[in-house]
């Protein structure tokens, strides 16, 4: 079974259709792209799909469950992490509480022992604290674990952003414009840590990005849409030679 | 590791301690011409300062580290102001001549303050936290005049004559116990996985969401114990003034709340200490300007959020208020 | 049903004092999404204008309603924008939380700046007669009558408020205050001067909210103290919420249910009268967040 099965969404702003019959599904370890130009639609999937909004039609169902109507934390908790277009970090918070705050569902104390630091406070935050600085170091950010994040290098917040996808410990992980901003030397590593990063944390990976030679170079599927519908689908060699994906971009006769 | 935690936490009680002892020792000890340094005065504004401490670190819990924009915070002191006052002094007619029967029923009171003004609270965020932009100042603020008319009309209440007869259970050692232990708790929850994400929630509500966090309960929950906090303030204050009236409790009143809060920095415990102290100290410094109070206060909020906007000690801490960080070992990579 | 109109019309009269103060909290929060706490600071001022202008008015002018609350529109409006550049343009681009303090401070500031002996004094005074109040009869069986006072009220806030509409809608700097509340960066890519326009805003609802003190001075003849702002200040701004903060239209609604039904409930008790406000403004804000006529904006993801 598919790990993630959207059929016909369709979402409505007033009278403007933002999306209309979207369908999708992914396996399991797919790594699959969602292009097409601006103002297509893209982002309103995503946003969909977390729960940021809910679909006017159509089913999203994720890991077997129907996910639609559920509020953001609760898709976050079964499964899906995001990232943003605009970086959103807790820009106040320190790298590291940026990690915590993501295993915040996970931690086993409550409310009372926050208050009274118990015994399963203190055992709570060892565990979170060594669970966050593995982390980072795996993204070469324990050097930061203590500065305030917004102080960081944009790559650097970029990474944490997915650090801290990541510590919500998702099957799914959706990533809007991983690339935006990103040099050529900086969008080549980005390439090849999204496939590390599926391999490493077992992950299928949904993303949105404009720039081609790192849709075409790391996704395996890639979907196009235009003014809310789905023109057309397939692997990247497909893609890149379909005229219509060439009129969506670029206008007809070009 | 365990013995320095203790440790730190033994500083702070000792420390404070000493400041009690220091306080009492002033007030008792004959050194200026045959008289105490504090008097009596000075005692009730220390005392004061104590209340508006915990007034004010219960609204920077909802205001400084969630983010959210509580302009209120009056009306929820004067649900347990007026709850505690009723309690020992209208139905079970307590005085401070019999201590061991006082005491407790006083402490039962102004908890039982707390928890009204925690129901009060939850009537107040629970549907107003869920918007978004303005809507909790302006529903806090109309909550606040509400809670003030529903005194003034209820004749039980004593309307618009004020409550008097309270007896004055609080005392230089009450209000010292009160406010260690309740910045402890709010210091406490501040520092814990809750904690951080109620600063994730100010930093972007959007991405505290998609981290997994109810950032609806996370606010509520936040905002229902400020309000329990400031109503047992309440209760501690009535049984200062020992007369309590609706006009002590109005809007006006919160908004010093805010100017405390703000000027001394809403992003830190620390600076919600440090506001009220100055500001509940700061008439005896400028004696003989009594009058200018009200000019100069204001005057002070508005250069300092156009100076300094994040107030006097920004997101900085006193090393009192922080807890020890643990040693991580070293790894190379 | 005498006494049901006779409130009904005391409400309205009420009303059309807080739609002018309304005006003034809805265009400045819909051009720089600032509660301006101020505001009702500015209308006590305006109060005080004509207790000091008004006898001087008289001996120049002869008659002195007329050039006394222009005088004060004048020089409330002229407060009001000093008021911008002074204590909010330095805030612009800082969080806007730090601009409501400000505000906060400001109104504080204003009341116990004005309570101070030498500026007006923190004492009760008597307000001039700018018109020779006199009852008007209605005719009919019902034993109904209306002041020449309330029929001012009414005629000098439809008046002010009809300009307002066409200032709006129909002038150039109106059209760009509208382009500018509706998306500031792109009305500034456009070439409007947002600074030219937000001091606008600040000039004209404070001069709104001047001839609303002196139309409250005139009804009630007195002012009790430089804090008379408070009240008339934050039931005016709750109409502003309740017709949809933003809105202009919306303040002028909200202005009038505010007015009518605090003249019913304070028929009952005057206590209630006061609290009514809020408890409308809360059951609204529960049903229609965004207040009667305002539009809900959805944050962006």
């Amino acid at each position: 079974m598919a790990l993630l099965d959207v059929q016909h969404l369709t979402q409505f702003f007033g009278g403007l259709r933002a999306v209309s019959d979207f369908n999708i599904q992914l396996e399991h370890g797919e790594i699959v792209g969602l292009i097409g130009p601006n103002g297509a639609g893209k982002t309103t999937v995503f946003n969909v799909m977390t729960g940021v909004y809910t679909p006017t039609k159509g089913t999203i169902v994720f890991d077997g469950q129907n996910i639609v109507g559920r509020k953001t934390y609760q898709i976050t908790q079964a499964g899906i992490a995001r990232t943003f277009q605009t970086i959103r970090l807790f820009s106040k918070s320190s790298v590291i509480d940026n990690i915590k705050i993501a295993y915040h569902f996970r931690m086993s104390y409550g409310n009372i022992d926050a208050f009274l630091h118990t015994r399963k406070y203190w055992e709570g935050e060892q565990l979170v604290d060594d669970y966050a600085i593995d982390l980072l170091r795996l993204f070469h950010l324990e050097g930061h674990a203590e500065d305030v994040s917004g102080s960081l290098p944009y790559g650097a917040q970029r990474r944490l952003e997915i650090a801290r996808a990541l510590a919500t410990k998702p099957k799914l992980l959706i990533l809007d414009e991983p690339a935006a901003g990103m040099n050529p030397a900086e969008a080549d590593e980005l390439m090849e840590m999204i496939h590390w990063l599926r391999e490493k944390f077992d992950l299928t990976i949904l993303l949105i990005e404009h720039q081609m030679r790192v849709v075409m170079g790391v996704c395996e599927r890639i979907k196009v849409m235009d003014f809310g519908e789905t023109i057309c689908e397939g692997v990247p060699e497909y893609i890149r030679n379909d005229p219509r994906v060439c009129e969506a971009y670029l206008g007809k006769g070009a | 590791m365990t013995f320095l935690r203790t440790h730190r936490t033994m500083a702070t009680v000792i420390a404070s301690v000493l400041a009690y002892v220091v306080i009492k020792l002033l007030s008792i000890l004959p050194l200026v011409n045959g008289e105490p340094l504090l008097n009596a005065y000075y005692i009730q504004l220390i005392i004061l300062v104590g209340i508006n401490i915990v007034m004010t670190v219960s609204l920077g819990m909802v205001n400084g580290f969630t983010g959210q924009f509580s302009i209120g915070h009056a009306g929820f002191m004067a649900v347990g102001a007026y709850t505690s006052a009723m309690i020992t002094t209208v139905w079970l007619h307590t005085s401070t001549a019999n201590p061991w029967v006082g005491y407790p029923v006083f402490i039962v009171a102004i908890l039982a303050g707390g928890l009204l003004a925690a129901a009060a609270g939850y009537l107040v965020g629970a549907p107003s936290l869920r918007l978004k932009g303005d809507y909790l100042a302006i529903v806090t603020l109309s909550a606040n005049e509400l809670i003030r008319t529903v005194i003034r009309v209820t004749d039980a209440l004593g309307g618009p004559r004020g409550l008097g007869g309270i007896p004055k259970f609080t005392t230089l050692e009450v209000v010292f116990v009160f406010a260690i232990v309740s910045v402890v708790l709010m210091r406490n929850y501040l520092f814990s996985s809750h904690g951080r994400s109620m600063k994730a929630i100010r930093d972007s509500e959007i991405a505290a969401e998609s981290t997994g966090i109810n950032t609806t309960r996370q606010k509520v929950f936040v905002f229902v114990f400020s309000a329990f906090f400031a109503g047992v303030s309440g209760g501690v204050f009535a049984h200062l003034l020992q007369f309590i009236h609706p006009d002590n409790f109005s809007f006006v009143k919160s908004l010093e709340y805010l100017i405390y809060l703000y000027v001394g920095g809403s992003t830190s415990i620390s600076g919600a200490i440090v506001g009220p102290a100055i500001f509940t100290l700061l008439p005896e410094l400028l004696r003989g300007l009594e009058s200018w109070r009200m000019v100069i206060y204001p005057l002070i909020l508005i250069l300092t959020m156009i100076f300094r906007t994040e107030g006097i000690m920004g997101l900085k801490e006193f090393s009192f208020i922080l807890i020890p960080q643990r040693q991580r070992k070293e790894v190379s990579v | 049903m005498g006494q049901f109109l006779q409130q009904l019309i005391n409400g309205i009269q009420i009303g059309s004092i807080y739609a002018l103060i309304a005006l003034g909290y809805t265009m400045v929060y819909g051009i720089v999404r600032l509660i301006n706490f101020a505001h009702a600071d500015i209308f006590m001022f305006g109060a005080y204008m004509g207790f000091f202008l008004a006898p001087v008015m008289a001996k120049v002018f002869g008659g002195a309603f007329i050039p006394t609350i222009i005088a004060a529109m004048l020089i409330t409006g002229l407060l009001g924008f000093v008021m911008e550049k002074l204590a909010y343009r330095p805030l612009r681009y800082k969080s806007r939380l730090s601009a409501l303090i400000t505000a906060l401070g400001v109104s504080i500031f204003l009341e116990n700046f004005c309570a101070m002996p030498f500026v007006f004094g923190p004492t009760f005074r008597a307000f001039p007669d700018l018109i020779v109040a006199k009852n008007i009869p209605i005719p009919g069986n019902l034993g109904l009558s209306v002041s020449n006072v309330l029929l001012l009220d009414i005629g000098v806030s439809v008046i002010l408020m009809v300009l307002l509409f066409w200032f709006v809608n129909k002038t150039l700097i109106g059209k760009q205050m509208r382009a500018v509340a509706f998306d500031k960066p792109t009305a500034s890519l456009m070439g409007i001067n947002i600074d030219v326009v937000i001091s606008t805003a600040f000039i004209v609802g404070p001069a709104l909210a001047g001839a609303g003190g002196i139309l409250y001075g005139t009804t009630y003849g007195m002012l009790a103290s430089p804090f008379l702002g408070i009240w008339p200040g934050l039931k005016a701004f709750i109409a502003a919420v309740l017709g949809g903060i933003g809105n202009i239209p919306g303040a002028v609604l909200g202005a009038y249910i505010m007015g009518i039904s605090e003249a019913f409930a304070t028929s009952v008790n005057s206590n209630l009268g006061y609290g009514i406000a809020f408890a409308i403004l809360i059951g609204i804000l529960l049903i229609r967040p965004s207040g009667l006529l305002g539009k809900f904006m959805p944050e962006k993801v």
